[in-house]
């Protein structure tokens, strides 16, 4: 069986303009659906047999969007959410120096997979979170699945899709740390059950957003 | 921030005829389309400088992108296809002979002094990838456009995000998860000499928006 996924990350949040920690709910900024309607009238020209959308608001307005250009059902899941991260941090500016600071340990804590700081996901858990949400996919009946995402989580996926289930904390680290996401982005993976076995998914496009201009 | 743009040569003859390609081996009819499609792309790009790998099918579509952007393109022999074994160039892929010959070379890929013949091993493709990428940070343009090849963007990229820990392992996880780039597909990686801990970071790979 083959099988194509069209992950998009959503349009601008309007945590992303003011350069915050996004919650659950933030919304898109106005930028963010500009940047989804473009994107949905780019989705009309891909084969795309249904949506899946991660819960977030962003993600569920972003696909709100795309299914209204393609008249595709949208299927909610909380598989596709950003990573959890710490609460102390939601709401609140990235850029602020004891966030930071907060950060930076959280960050150290993930990539060694060691006891979390606070609430937040880690390591181990965000990555049994992408095989869970891959086997989801290879089950979907439909072939060509367009999924809005997030950017984070979604370079962690990819980061499994390319190394497979046995993916070493360092590996994902240098995918995700040194991989650029746009709002919007389009990356699509591969699956192909009979070409590669036993892993059987494979990375086709990074980032694509030709549909920005 | 340093930008370079990636750009696999359209079509060649090798591709449409499923053979192991030689650097003499010329762009098809469709190839040369989509070089027209890749530098109507390209005339939307901030490109400041052009260098293209100095086989016939990169120079064949670095010519297309020449004319539209108004650059001269300049030819580096940094920047060809992984060299594979002479005796194979023009063989059918799927030929007994030829399965053999890869086999024998991706089942000692990364054993040091390993040849098969005179094809570059993963101690030589390392070499030459640090070598390219040093040129590249070097250039004073910004917006580098660079017209190459598949295997050899899997290696520059590889290594421009995995440095040292890009093993012989990593390459061949590559090599698999990455195996498609489309002809003139487009991948950019940008360069921040600031960064001492990832210069390097991939922003696109295998853009092909432009073929529809």
């Amino acid at each position: 069986m083959k099988k194509k996924i069209y992950f998009v990350r959503h349009g601008q949040s309007e945590a992303n303009a003011a350069i915050t920690h996004a919650t659950f709910t933030s919304p898109l900024s106005e930028k963010g659906h500009a940047q989804a309607e473009f994107i949905a009238q780019r989705a009309m020209k891909l084969p795309i047999d249904v949506i899946i959308a991660s819960t977030m608001t962003r993600a569920q307005e972003t696909a709100q969007h795309i299914a209204e250009k393609t008249g595709r059902l949208i299927k909610s899941s909380d598989l596709f959410i950003e990573g959890r991260n710490a609460s102390e941090t939601l709401g609140k500016s990235e850029v602020d120096p004891e966030m930071v600071r907060i950060q930076k340990e959280i960050d150290i804590r993930f990539w060694k997979n060691d006891p979390p700081y606070s609430d937040e996901e880690t390591f181990d858990e965000v990555k049994s979170r992408v095989l869970q949400a891959l086997k989801y996919l290879e089950k979907l009946p439909e072939e060509n699945i367009l999924v809005v995402t997030h950017g984070w989580f979604l370079a962690v996926l990819v980061s499994v899709a390319i190394f497979g289930k046995d993916l070493s904390s360092h590996e994902c680290a240098t995918f995700v740390e040194r991989s650029h996401m746009e709002n919007t982005g389009v990356t699509i993976v591969g699956y192909d059950s009979e070409k590669y076995t036993p892993w059987p998914w494979w990375m086709w496009v990074w980032n694509d957003h030709a549909h920005l201009g | 921030m340093k930008k370079v743009y990636f750009v696999r040569h359209g079509e060649s003859e090798a591709n449409a005829g499923d053979f192991h390609s030689s650097p003499p081996v010329p762009l098809t009819h469709k190839g040369r389309e989509q070089a027209q499609f890749i530098a109507e792309r390209c005339a939307k790009l901030p490109i400041e400088a052009l260098i293209t790998s100095s086989y016939v099918r990169t120079k064949q579509t670095a010519e297309f992108i020449s004319k539209k952007i108004q650059i001269p393109a300049e030819e580096s022999d940094l920047f060809v296809e992984n060299r594979s074994v002479s005796t194979l160039w023009g063989k059918s892929r799927t030929e007994e002979a030829s399965k053999n010959t890869m086999q024998l070379i991706t089942q000692n890929w990364g054993m040091p002094g390993f040849r098969v013949g005179d094809e570059e091993n993963f101690e030589d493709i390392v070499h030459r990838v640090d070598a390219a990428l040093d040129f590249l940070a070097n250039k004073k343009e910004e917006h580098i456009g660079v017209v190459t090849h598949a295997g050899f963007m899997r290696n520059i990229v590889g290594r421009a995000l995995f440095r040292d820990s890009f093993t012989p392992a990593v390459s061949t996880t590559i090599f698999r998860s990455l195996h498609v780039m489309e002809n003139t597909g487009l991948t950019v990686l940008s360069y921040d000499g600031q960064n001492t801990e990832h210069p390097w970071m991939l922003w696109v790979w295998n853009d092909y928006a432009h073929l529809g």
